[in-house]
């Protein structure tokens, strides 16, 4: 009685969150090139783990990277994670600034169709903007804000062929990123004014996974196509001047990424992942106006359960996870400069309903760009909860 | 029961308390970013412009219109203006068995215009077999419109301090007339043909400074004269244009109607920008204007669209006067007087709409609006023809959206 409470506290909340809905937005500094900071990851568990993920598996969660990593489903899964995110900004000579936000991070459902047949659909998001500079003075105000992001619904299928786990994931990107100048005067006399410079991306794209587990190894790998999403800019003005000025395209460039993992036991699990992606390749007006830069993200982590005897006391059953982050950021800041992204990460996975489901938790640590090279720095703070129900659809109860 | 407690856990609960903390956290201030860092990418900011326009077209419309309703009654010349007034009263509400003796007309000075040595001024009994107009009538040039006695009842020197009063001595025979009831009584009429300067005096309006009529009566069988005092229903001058105005500079008038027009091109400003200010200035030509001691309030209009098929506008062809008045939008104001040397007109929403479409662009109209002022009082500005570097000029401030 108490789980199917629980089962169906977690679905209300899941709903709740669905119709509420809005990509969260996080400061940083460094997302006001190109399309923002890109969010590679929504599953709260590989966070906890420093970001591995493309050789795991998961009979709860599912991994957006490596489409694969869906064959170990066998309910149909619903989850979704909430994130805050916390920048306190370095300018250097005593000058800084704090940017936070929080909310809904994503949504996905994956549906077991046949025996090691699994669909997935989902929303997530691809990246995002979020800043505002401002200058104050007896004449008035002066401020340059950044708000929205990309979004990604995802299709994807996977199954089971042999020894080998594939899948594919249909990308569907849209969303909206807005640039606001503002001037606000003292004088009434003078005209204040509103500029609303905002791109709406649309677009289509593919990416590919597989995994292989001999033996206490697990290997995976995966890679995303290159595309060129449509933009379309919008200006926007306070007299009321509303126009396109503009379309345009916004490539994404080829990615992969390969990762390795390594369970010597069922309580313990290692994990490293690496992917790369060539943002330096993409020419400025094909990014926005931006210059972009090779990104890399290495990644290192590990898990560790007390007990996983289903019948054993609930906090043996909890996972710990921890893990650390490397990753440089596709953007030069400044020009010629690359920007670099260290966090250790932590987690814990705290299971529910005969354990079947589960609520992640982590939080990352870390730094982003540093003054010496990027003339500013952010120690950030990211904390993730992820909640997973499970239902059993389209699946006939086995008779008795 | 016991095993099912050990496996669901309290944790969901746990989950949820952790979403509502994450929540709170979320709720805090942030702390923005200096601009001044220079950490702001210059191309993501807009730009801040100025632009300094020469008026394009600009002409002025002149008109003689009538001037009931004004504090003053002007007599004498000035400024190549001659003027003169007209009075006229009620029936005269005596009966047959009293006499009119002797008649006065006394009238308050207020203002004078322009220097010379003191002049004559005669007043003349109004012999029109028609009333005039008071709300329509007006000189302008040639005959006077109104028939009078060209025999003067009276004559009196008139002063140039501005405070002086006169009193005219009327014919009793004339006064005694206006108690008849056929209608001709149409009052008397001040003029002074052969002034070096114009005097006003105050009119049925400027109470308690209105002309006053004195009448010494006396009754059949009395020895005792009565005494019996009114003022006139109807007062107003009357002017006409000696020669021409000079031509040139823009001009704005009540009494001698003016009215300028004024276009400005501002195609060369992009569609998309916000204007932060638009000032129209305007320098005046003080040689070439006429001011009292009140200031002249002044009307600036946009001129709206035209409703007529294919009608190609044109700002010199504008008919201030014409039906095309009613299509004036929006005003803005100002006061113009002797110590003026330039009036300024915010005109920021007019020059957006101009900057959005041209086809807004029609201009604007400046003309005064001071009642208390309505008669001769002139402003003159410097136009392209009289003075290109002093010119109406449009000071715009605008901002060009990031690109």
């Amino acid at each position: 009685m108490i789980s199917k409470k629980y089962l169906r506290l977690s679905r209300y909340v899941l709903i709740i969150a669905l119709v509420l809905v809005e990509a969260a937005l996080a400061g940083s500094i460094f997302s006001r090139r190109g399309v923002g900071l890109l969010r590679y990851r929504d599953n709260v568990r590989a966070i906890g783990m420093g970001g591995v993920g493309i050789a795991l598996n998961d009979s709860i969660a599912f991994y957006f990277l490596n489409p694969a990593s869906l064959t170990r489903i066998n309910l149909t899964r619903i989850q979704g994670d909430f994130r805050y995110e916390r920048a306190s900004i370095d300018l250097g000579a005593g000058d800084n600034g704090l940017l936070s936000d929080g909310g809904v991070n994503s949504l996905g459902l994956a549906i077991p169709v046949k025996h090691g047949q699994v669909v997935a659909l989902g929303v997530r998001p691809y990246s995002f903007s979020d800043f505002q500079f401002l200058r104050e003075d007896s004449t008035g105000t002066e401020s340059l804000s950044s708000l929205g992001g990309i979004s990604e619904l995802y299709l994807g299928y996977a199954r089971q062929l042999g020894a080998w786990r594939v899948g594919a994931t249909a990308d569907f990107y849209f969303g909206r990123l807005d640039r606001i100048w503002r001037l606000n005067h003292e004088s009434s006399e003078i005209r204040n004014s509103e500029d609303v410079l905002n791109r709406q991306v649309t677009g289509v794209s593919l990416h590919f996974g597989a995994q292989i587990q001999p033996g206490p190894w697990r290997f995976g790998s995966a890679m995303g196509l290159p595309t060129r999403l449509n933009v379309t800019t919008e200006l926007n003005t306070l007299p009321g001047f509303t126009g396109v000025i503009g379309k345009s395209k916004l490539k994404l460039p080829f990615w992969w990424s390969a990762g390795l993992g390594y369970a010597p036991n069922r309580r313990w699990l290692l994990s490293a992942d690496y992917r790369t992606q060539k943002w330096g390749s993409v020419e400025p007006a094909e990014l926005l106006g931006d210059r972009g830069a090779d990104s890399f993200e290495l990644s290192f982590g590990g898990e560790y359960i007390t007990s996983v005897d289903a019948l054993s006391g609930y906090y043996k059953r909890v996972s710990y996870r921890f893990g650390g982050n490397y990753q440089q950021l596709p953007y030069e800041e400044p020009v010629g400069k690359n920007v670099k992204q260290l966090t250790v990460n932590f987690g814990l996975g705290l299971p529910f309903g005969r354990g079947y489901n589960r609520i992640d938790f982590a939080v990352e640590l870390g730094k982003r760009g540093n003054l010496t090279d990027n003339l500013v720095k952010e120690n950030i703070v990211l904390v993730h909860v992820g909640i997973i129900g499970s239902e059993r659809w389209f699946q006939r109860p086995k008779r008795r | 029961m016991k095993l099912k407690r050990k496996i669901a856990g309290p944790l969901p609960l746990f989950g949820v308390g952790c979403l509502c903390l994450l929540f709170t956290l979320a709720c805090n201030n942030d702390k923005t970013i200096p601009l001044s860092s220079g950490l702001a990418d210059p191309a993501q900011l807009g730009q801040r412009r100025q632009a300094t326009t020469v008026v394009g077209l600009d002409s002025t419309a002149s008109k003689v219109v009538n001037t009931f309703g004004t504090a003053n009654l002007w007599v004498g010349k000035f400024d190549n203006l001659e003027s003169r007034f007209l009075l006229r009263f009620a029936k005269l509400s005596l009966p047959d068995t009293v006499t009119v003796v002797a008649a006065t007309l006394k009238l308050h000075g207020i203002l004078a215009q322009g220097k010379g040595a003191d002049f004559d001024a005669t007043i003349h009994q109004v012999t029109a077999t028609t009333a005039w107009d008071s709300a329509k009538v007006t000189w302008g040039s040639g005959n006077f419109p109104v028939d009078f006695n060209s025999a003067p009842m009276n004559t009196q020197r008139v002063s140039a301090v501005k405070g002086d009063s006169i009193i005219f001595k009327l014919d009793p025979v004339v006064v005694s007339s206006w108690r008849t009831v056929d209608g001709r009584q149409q009052g008397v009429l001040v003029q002074a043909p052969g002034a070096t300067f114009m005097k006003a005096f105050g009119s049925h309006f400027s109470t308690p400074k209105q002309p006053v009529v004195e009448l010494i009566t006396l009754k059949r069988g009395n020895t005792k004269n009565d005494t019996t005092r009114f003022s006139p229903t109807v007062s107003i001058f009357l002017f006409q244009r000696l020669s021409a105005l000079r031509q040139g500079p823009l001009y704005t008038g009540l009494g001698e109607q003016h009215v300028s027009t004024l276009f400005f091109d501002v195609s060369a400003i992009p569609k998309n920008v916000t204007i932060s200010r638009a000032l129209l200035t305007l320098e005046v030509d003080t040689l070439n204007s006429v001011f009292y001691s009140n200031r002249l309030d002044l009307q600036l209009s946009y001129i709206g669209p035209i409703a007529i098929p294919n009608y190609n506008f044109n700002p010199l062809r504008f008919e201030p006067f014409g039906s095309y008045q009613d299509t004036l939008r929006t005003a803005e104001l100002d006061t113009v007087g002797a110590a003026s040397q330039q009036v300024t007109f915010a005109i920021t929403s007019a020059v957006q709409q101009w900057v959005a479409d041209s086809k807004n662009n029609l201009g604007v109209v400046l003309f005064p609006i001071s009642f208390s002022a309505r008669d001769l009082a002139r402003a003159a500005f410097y136009s392209r023809e009289t003075a290109p570097a002093r010119a109406p000029k449009l000071q715009i401030e605008y901002t060009l959206p990031p690109q």
